[in-house]
């Protein structure tokens, strides 16, 4: 690779570390990808162009994009909201993190309104577009990091995932996205969207990247158990409306890795209805105080119908959540992991309505939305490309696996390492 | 009301009635004797 802006994290701190490269030299290329790129692009709602370290560590001048949603201080956050926006004076907790073992902040990534959405779309600072087409969506919420790291802009993203806002741009866009365990990742400062599922993880370009990523986020170096031949329980209701090739690529992916092993959940088919009535009301109480502001039609719809929900039914969800839980543990004895696609299909054209009969934002939801009720880690990781344009599979492990998950993912990953997925490669 | 606050008044009932037909569907889970999930991760005190 001989533009810097291309490399791995792992890459970079080598060249950095061996004295090939410095990090202005690194933060300068990026930059120049910045001013190239994004105005066709929209990764970025603000950008620092004195972006530079202020730490030193495992991150030392690493280029890092943070989604919008997420404090970090001297930099607006607005949410990729119209008229709501905060100017913090301190990070949050992961941010701070970041900075402390080095990190560059390039600046605030893109995402959907409130990250109440799943295309990245925005009405208000207009829509983010997928590097492999720009006239294809990236995914959401997390659509900054997602498509900064894809094409340079930065190398790797902070994003967020409630319902998939993390795993849906990291399968459109081609990268590594890890979803942790709740409660893993510090969520101070951050815009909430639903208590119950949001969890702060990184988009990267691999899987080593996310891994030590993730090592910086949690504040220590995790276990890294090899995983031998793992036992993958292939989550059959999850492929019934992917497309052939994201099923059978998915399939003979997870063969390779490991022993498959088919499994069939009774209470899945409840996570749907579970996910949007808690999700519904929590995101109307965290609004409230600001519902004076300005919103897109469809958000205020939402947040409205949530205020009206009876407490009976967001409980009756709570507990139906738990039911599942339940579910998922007990199947899950004897496995190492569940397998399943990521989304069923490759990034639809901006201004698609509906994908295989059923609504865009359903169609983008369906895998990965059960995954977030259990409450572990998910990783997404890429297997292959469709038109040119990148499917992937999910790697879903117990709370507190991301060891686990993100080894399966490594041997998942050398089917289409990032030297041959980078848009242009 | 102007129009945009009946086009929205209209949208919430809808997404509203949309989310109760949701909840209706949870009865025919075993509720009963269930605690309902909570934050993980929330530090609530020990109080046991």
């Amino acid at each position: 690779v001989s533009d810097p802006a291309e490399l791995t994290i792992a890459g970079a701190a080598h060249e950095i570390a061996t004295r090939r490269l410095s990090p202005g030299e690194l933060a300068a290329a990026v930059l120049a990808r910045v001013e190239r790129l994004n105005p066709r692009l929209r990764a970025y709602l603000h950008v620092d162009p004195q972006a530079a370290a202020s730490g030193d560590g495992p991150m030392s001048g690493i280029p890092i994009c943070v989604k919008d949603v997420i404090d970090v201080a001297g930099m607006p956050t607005t949410a990729g909201a119209a008229s709501w926006s905060r100017r913090p004076a301190r990070d949050a907790g992961s941010v701070a993190r970041l900075r402390a073992a080095g990190a560059v902040i390039v600046g605030k990534g893109h995402t959907n309104e409130f990250a109440y959405g799943i295309d990245g779309e925005n009405p208000h600072w207009g829509d983010c577009s997928n590097p492999y087409d720009a006239s294809r969506i990236c995914g959401g919420s997390s659509s900054g990091p997602a498509v900064a790291t894809a094409s340079g802009m930065a190398l790797a993203g902070l994003g967020t995932d409630t319902s998939g806002s993390i795993r849906v741009p990291a399968a459109l866009c081609g990268l590594v996205g890890l979803r942790p365990t709740v409660g893993r990742v510090p969520r101070d400062g951050v815009v909430p969207l639903a208590w119950s599922y949001d969890v702060v993880g990184p988009l990267c370009r691999s899987v080593e990247d996310a891994a030590l990523l993730f090592d910086v986020l949690v504040g220590g170096s995790v276990e890294r158990p090899a995983v031998v031949r793992p036992r993958l329980g292939v989550v059959e209701e999850l492929f019934e409306a992917a497309e052939g090739y994201v099923a059978d690529g998915v399939l003979e992916a997870a063969r390779d890795a490991g022993q498959l092993v088919p499994v069939r959940f009774e209470r899945l088919r409840y996570a749907d209805a579970v996910h949007q009535l808690v999700q519904y009301a929590e995101a109307a109480a965290i609004h409230t105080p600001w519902l004076d502001s300005r919103y897109a039609p469809d958000v205020r719809t939402r947040l409205e119908a949530g205020r009206l929900l009876p407490a009976g039914a967001y409980l009756a969800a709570q507990r139906a959540r738990r039911l599942i839980i339940e579910e998922v543990a007990e199947k899950m004895t004897g496995l190492d992991a569940l397998v399943a696609p990521t989304v069923g299909f490759v990034a639809p054209a901006h201004g698609t309505a509906e994908v295989g009969g059923r609504p865009l934002r359903a169609a983008l939801q369906s895998c990965v939305v059960p995954p977030s009720e259990a409450g572990g880690p998910v990783v997404s990781v890429p297997l292959g490309s469709h038109r040119g344009l990148p499917y992937a599979m999910q790697i879903i492990g117990r709370p507190g696996a991301e060891a686990v998950v993100l080894g399966i993912a490594a041997a998942v990953e050398r089917r289409w390492p990032w030297r041959e997925r980078r848009p242009g490669a | 009301m102007n129009d945009d606050d009946d086009t929205l008044a209209e949208a919430v009932r809808a997404a509203l009635a949309k989310l109760l037909e949701l909840a209706r569907t949870l009865e025919e889970l075993p509720l009963e004797d269930v605690e309902p999930a909570g934050w993980v991760g929330i530090p609530f005190p020990n109080w046991r």
